[in-house]
């Protein structure tokens, strides 16, 4: 018994030879676990954060973390970064830099500490504001300690702990800490991460996640990021931002929240709802008169954002913009609603997480997953969505910015979740015709007719709307034929809510087939080559996620007419590769002097097993091929 | 002292050059109807917007607070929006310095947006409220502001004063935007102690409208001061639309616009300065600069460094190699390109990292202290925009390389990049001309490419157990060995091989690969692949040998070209092919030969192909010689690259014999 507690008195003393004696050794490299440094460019030894919620509306976030940098590529992880605004303050700055051995080799000074604008680029000003801290050494490994503490004056949001933030290091210790007053309770969200701690200290109840040893990953394309993240969502109950409170637990309260704080934002003067009446007057339903409304919020206001305090969640007044022209996505929206009540059409303020980095909504955990707002028109025949912070996007178009998505729409009985139209097949679409007249010299003349409809616009919409010089030299840029003149083109926009791209074009083509002696090689497949090869990969972990843009269909028929006196010496042979991914489909029919190839590619967006990743290279490797194939005429002569 | 005096007198005589200088704009907040009913730029009728003028001014004023002269400078602009993607102008971002006792600051916005509505012109002001103040970081401060009520067809209208502590520079002026301009003017006015060195730049000329003496008096009763002043004002009308393209050096190089830099000063009782209004002044401010010249040589740090290249090398050639080898595995380059090091160059060693100016003054330095004679040149990159030889600009220089006297030549070298050989510089220094910082020596040198971009390839192909096996060898050298070398520190060489594996997987499996040692010759990188074809050949056999393209696609695609084609460097591809024939399968087809040589040989493209036996052989060759060429020259560079292009998509034609 003695004994044994001496072996372990012994043991403990050898496993902390330094810290008893020389005090300063502090993550020494030598004690990272050798499966953590693999890929890694830097591995977090040691992230600690303990969030103490002090009241509805106040809480304090202490963080101490320390990183080894082990290659240069990882330097940015000597960086200290906090941001801050009017309701967030940050105190406390420490920092420490130690050589690969542990020991202390620099302290941050106050004076290495820059405070600087932090202005997104689409902002013409901001309250937000960084404070940076530069610890880098540039010998290898190395590691740097900060500590800061960070106050929230005014609780919106809960911190979201997401322990690797990077694919690129390793996480060694990881744990967050969230200290509750009893009488407010704390919601949470965890994904791939479990076994929470909870007990009871001085009155307040304590939540504990941790983590440990995450190696660094590779890069998978095609994996759906969010599914594999360790993380833990936290959300308050009652929360409260300068003065206004909220309550946030379903979602039906937590839209009342905007709808009280948003309620006397509409406020349009009596002349300027006079002026939309009088506009709106002749229209023959309600959708019309929706469509007037948003031509004119088009024509009369652009995107200026402004963002200061609670002015990031609640917008200017109608007044404002209609007296200035301009807003952000929360006043133009707002607008729009007010525009619209004035003459008589109920509509949703409505958040929404935009682009297609957007955090799904967990339709059981309400929370703020939004960053950016809509408007939704329920009509009696259709809803209509409304994007209002585009001068050009279409009528009732979601676009793959906000389209397909549930979010929150601020109803007068307060939050409701509703989903945004999803751009599927049927009208995600590209087809195409063309005639193409060859010369015995391979010079070819060429006549396409495209029409791109909803995602398949691509910049094709905004193109739409650049003059007529711009459009050419865009074609130019991006036509994937080589040396031609283009002698006409039409591009035209229809905007509906399934807009499409009518893109007409006659192109010169001199030298499209290529000539040898006796031969002319054509390649039939003019405009919609596959060329998109992601990385091969033999231990793929991740399911393979192909998201709904590829719910798509795209076809070609081009005829090609051929100059007198040639006959085909080889034509390839119809070609139909179905696969769960999708289905591919090429055939090319010869008549006398004339050529008809026909393409179609039918993807099918979904989940699939991890295993199936090299079976999608492999169907695209397929198209690949069969897109290059020539057709070979040889002149009878 | 009564100043309203003197500030009505000045005044009335600023009012007399002002109602000159200003003859073709307007008064602010007065507009004519028609400049709103314009629906579209006639010259350019693809403008989104245009300006209609854009006065600028920069003076001398006598602040009696501080006792000193400041700057102003002072701005009035108007533009016409015709669509919505002209909007983003209505937006002004003024950025300002601000180094404590010494600042910039902005006063006096002045805004207002003009509409036409039903017919009758309406103007909204900018409102105090659209203004915001911000500072930047420690040194810089912004204003950001934009106008109220942006429509199509609205014109906007703003003015604003900048008063500065900072005279070594003026305000730069630019004649010239993204969108045409169709009065621009820049009048600049300094007392006659000061003189400033003037650069102007761009591909129209600037129209010098006026050159005036006038006489300025400050102070009262007995204290009063008057001195001459000159005077001059720029314009330039009708500036077309800057559109940026590629292969260029910086679109900065075509802008057209104006600097000025204090050349000398004398203010009276004192003597004579000359501050930087020659290149032999740029000169001695350099090697008196405490973050340049006064710490080249410098530094006991250095010793152990020079004590072990001493212990290797035994002549100076050796001497050279092994301090550039060692401080460029030393040091990392931050990225900066940089005229001055960044503090310390201590502190620069210590940290192992730092920008150009550092890594190379360091390299100078440990040179010095091995006896070399080494000095630092001082240069422009390539997106700072070319030295004019004639105008000294000291702010025109942003970088620093290493040269070293070796007798009949200089050799350069910069040790901000591990993959280059001795004597070849970065791709971004390669801008025509250097200057030499040196106490003897300030002087000029050319920087030519000491190299090109230079790839060869060498493919055998032959049938082997009915399938087409062989060998491909890719083998690159100068900056293509550069480029290659980048690669495979960034992603290594099992990703380059893979990456390769996956170009080619369509045609050809890769069984085996070898890379040449890096270390071992330094001058090159050779690939090699053997392979074996995916397909069985067919009866009627089409191949294309060009496995590795010798460009993949020609980069110049638009009509016209408005600047002269920038290579920075010649280009030298070579591909040769060959091809044995196998069993029972004869040539039915072979490409014609063909060569094609540009004007004075500035490129030349040679396609041999020969048929001997059972052998098929090809010889391609690709040249570009030349390393600029005019727009003059663009439809034939752009024909030469197509002609390429065509050539290399050719096939040869196997038959089985029947």
């Amino acid at each position: 018994m003695i004994k044994e507690r001496l072996l372990s008195l012994f043991a403990l003393v050898l496993m902390f030879p330094f810290s008893g004696l020389a005090g300063d050794i502090k993550f020494p490299a030598r004690d990272i676990p050798e499966e953590l440094k693999g890929d890694a460019v830097a591995v977090l030894r040691l992230d600690e954060r303990e969030f103490t919620v002090l009241s509805h509306d106040k809480g304090i976030l202490k963080k101490h973390w320390a990183y080894t940098v082990l290659k240069s590529t990882g330097d940015d992880y000597a960086t200290f970064v906090e941001r801050y605004d009017k309701l967030v303050k940050i105190s406390n700055i420490k920092g420490y830099m130690y050589d690969a051995n542990g020991k202390l080799i620099k302290k941050l000074k106050s004076s290495d500490i820059i405070d600087q604008s932090n202005i997104s680029g689409f902002s013409l000003y901001e309250d937000n504001r960084i404070k940076v801290a530069n610890l880098e050494h540039h010998s290898y490994p190395y590691t740097v300690e900060f500590e800061c503490e960070i106050e929230y004056i005014g609780l919106y949001y809960y911190p979201i702990w997401n322990p690797q933030r990077s694919r690129k290091i390793s996480v060694q210790d990881a744990s967050i800490t969230v200290k509750m007053p009893q009488d407010l309770g704390l919601r949470y969200h965890e994904t791939n991460v479990d076994g929470v701690k909870v007990s009871d200290e001085d009155g307040s109840k304590v939540y504990n996640w941790s983590v440990s040893n995450l190696p660094a990953y590779e890069y998978e394309p095609f994996s759906d990021r969010l599914a594999y993240e360790k993380m833990v969502m936290l959300a308050p109950t009652k929360f409260g931002i300068e003065g206004e409170t909220g309550e946030m637990s379903d979602w039906q309260s937590y839209g009342k929240f905007y709808a009280k704080l948003n309620s006397t934002t509409r406020d349009l003067s009596e002349s300027t709802k006079s002026k939309l009446r009088d506009l709106t007057a002749n229209a023959k339903s309600e959708k019309e008169k929706v469509a007037i409304i948003y031509d004119y919020l088009q024509s009369k206001t652009r995107y200026v954002s402004i963002q200061v305090g609670i002015g990031g969640i609640k917008p200017f007044p109608a007044s404002t913009v209609d007296e200035k022209g301009y807003g952000d996505c929360k006043a133009l929206s707002n607008y729009t609603k007010a525009m619209l009540e004035a003459v008589g059409i109920e509509s949703y303020y409505t958040l929404v997480g935009a682009d297609d980095d957007f955090f799904p909504v967990k339709r059981d955990f309400p929370a703020d997953y939004f960053n950016h707002v809509i408007l939704c028109v329920p009509l009696e025949q259709d809803t209509v969505w409304l994007e209002c912070t585009s001068q050009t996007q279409a009528f009732g178009y979601m676009s793959e910015f906000t389209g397909d998505r549930d979010v929150l729409a601020i109803t007068p009985e307060g939050g409701k979740l509703l989903h945004t139209p999803s751009y599927t097949k049927d009208v995600n679409y590209t087809k195409r015709k063309a005639i193409v007249d060859i010369d015995e010299s391979g010079n070819a003349a060429i006549e396409v007719s495209t029409k791109y409809s909803t995602l398949q616009e691509g910049s094709r919409s905004w193109i739409c709307e650049n003059s007529q010089e711009d459009q050419k030299k865009w074609l130019y840029e991006h036509i994937d034929l080589s040396n031609i003149s283009i002698e006409d083109f039409e591009l035209k926009r229809i905007k509906n809510s399934n807009p499409y791209v009518d893109e007409k074009l006659k192109i010169k083509a001199p030298k499209f087939s290529s000539v040898s002696g006796k031969r002319i090689f054509i390649s039939p497949n003019i405009l919609s080559k596959w060329d998109y090869m992601p990385s091969s990969d033999d231990d793929r972990v991740r399911d393979v996620h192909l998201s709904n843009q590829f719910d798509f269909v795209d076809t070609d028929t081009i005829e090609f007419h051929l100059p007198e006196k040639y006959h085909i010496e080889y034509q390839p042979e119809p070609v139909t590769i179905v696969t769960k991914f999708g289905k591919y489909e090429m055939k090319i029919e010869a008549d006398e002097n004339v050529i008809r190839y026909f393409r179609r590619l039918e993807m099918n967006p979904g989940d699939y097993p991890s295993d199936s990743y090299n079976d999608l290279r492999e169907f695209f490797k397929d198209i690949t091929k069969n897109d290059k194939v020539k057709v070979v005429l040889v002149n009878n002569t | 002292m009564d100043f309203r005096k003197i500030s009505h007198l000045t005044f009335l005589l600023l009012l007399s050059i002002q109602f000159f200088a200003t003859a073709q704009t307007e008064k602010f907040g007065k507009i004519d109807k028609d400049v709103l009913e314009m629906s579209v730029y006639e010259k350019d009728s693809s403008a989104s917007a245009v300006v209609l003028f854009d006065v600028a001014r920069t003076f001398f004023q006598f602040n009696t607070g501080k006792g000193d002269f400041e700057l102003v400078f002072e701005r009035h602009r108007r533009v016409k929006i015709f669509n919505k993607d002209g909007y983003k102008y209505a937006d002004a971002y003024i950025p300002t310095y601000d180094k404590g006792a010494h600042d910039e600051e902005v006063f006096a916005i002045k805004g207002y947006t003009y509409v036409l509505e039903d017919g009758k012109v309406e103007k909204y002001k900018l409102e105090k409220s659209a203004i915001f103040k911000e500072q930047e970081n420690k040194y810089w401060n912004s204003t950001r502001f934009t106008m109220p009520n942006v429509t199509e067809g609205c014109v906007l209208e703003y003015s604003y004063r900048i008063t500065s502590d900072f005279y070594t520079f003026l305000k730069d002026w630019q004649f010239q935007e993204e969108i045409p301009v169709i009065y621009s003017e820049y009048d600049v006015k300094v007392p006659e102690y000061y003189t400033y060195q003037k650069v102007t730049g761009g591909f129209m000329p600037l129209q010098l409208k006026s050159q005036n003496s006038v006489s300025t008096t400050v102070g009262s009763g007995t204290s009063t001061l008057t001195y001459q002043e000159n005077q001059e004002v720029w314009v330039l009308e009708h500036a077309p639309a800057i559109k940026d393209e590629s292969y260029i050096t910086t679109i900065d190089d075509y802008v057209v616009n104006i600097k000025y830099q204090l050349a000398s000063f004398q203010i009276p009782g004192r003597t004579y300065e000359n501050v930087l209004g020659s290149w032999e002044k740029i000169n001695e401010r350099l090697l008196l600069d405490e973050q340049f010249g006064r710490q080249v040589g410098k530094g006991a740090y250095l010793k152990e460094f020079a004590a072990q290249v001493l212990a290797k090398a035994s002549t100076d050639q050796e001497k050279i190699i092994y301090a550039y080898e060692m401080i460029r595995q030393y040091m990392s380059w931050n990225g900066s390109s940089a005229l001055y090091a960044t503090d310390n160059l201590k502190n620069a060693f210590n940290n192992r990292k730092g920008n150009a100016a550092d890594i190379n003054l360091l390299l100078t330095s440990l040179l010095q202290q091995l006896d070399i004679d080494a000095f630092p040149i001082a240069l422009s990159t390539r997106s700072n925009g070319k030295l004019n030889m004639a105008l000294p600009m000291i702010d025109k220089l942003n970088y620093v390389i290493c040269g070293v006297n070796m007798g009949e030549s200089t050799l350069m070298l910069d040790a901000t990049d591990r993959d280059l050989l001795p004597g070849m510089l970065p791709i971004r220094c390669l801008n025509w001309m250097g200057r030499i910082v040196d106490k003897d020596r300030s002087q000029w040198i050319d920087i030519r490419p000491n190299g090109g971009l230079n790839g060869t390839t060498n493919v055998f192909l032959q049938m082997k157990d009915g399938k087409l096996t062989g060998d491909i060898m890719s083998s690159y050298k100068e900056y293509s060995s550069t480029m290659v070398r980048k690669e495979i520190t960034k992603s290594g060489i099992d990703e380059m091989v893979k990456e390769r594996k996956e170009d080619l997987e369509e045609y050809f499996i890769i069984n085996d690969h070898k890379v040449s040692d890096l270390e071992e010759d330094r001058k090159k990188v050779d690939f090699r692949y053997s392979v074996e074809a995916v397909d069985d050949m067919a009866d009627i056999f089409y191949f294309n040998p060009f496995v590795e393209k010798i460009i993949e696609s020609n980069p110049f695609t638009q009509e016209k070209r408005d600047y002269p084609v920038d290579f920075a460097c010649p280009i030298k591809q070579k591909l040769t092919a060959t091809l044995i024939l196998p069993e029972g399968y004869v040539v039915d087809e072979i490409p014609e030969p063909a060569v094609v040589v540009l004007p004075e040989e500035a490129g030349k493209f040679s396609y041999q192909v020969v048929s001997t036996g059972q052998t098929v052989q090809l010889r391609c060759s690709f040249e570009i010689n030349k390393v600029m060429f005019l727009p003059s020259e663009y439809d034939y560079l752009k024909q030469f690259f197509n002609y390429v292009v065509d050539k290399q998509n050719e096939t040869i034609v196997l038959k089985k014999r029947t």
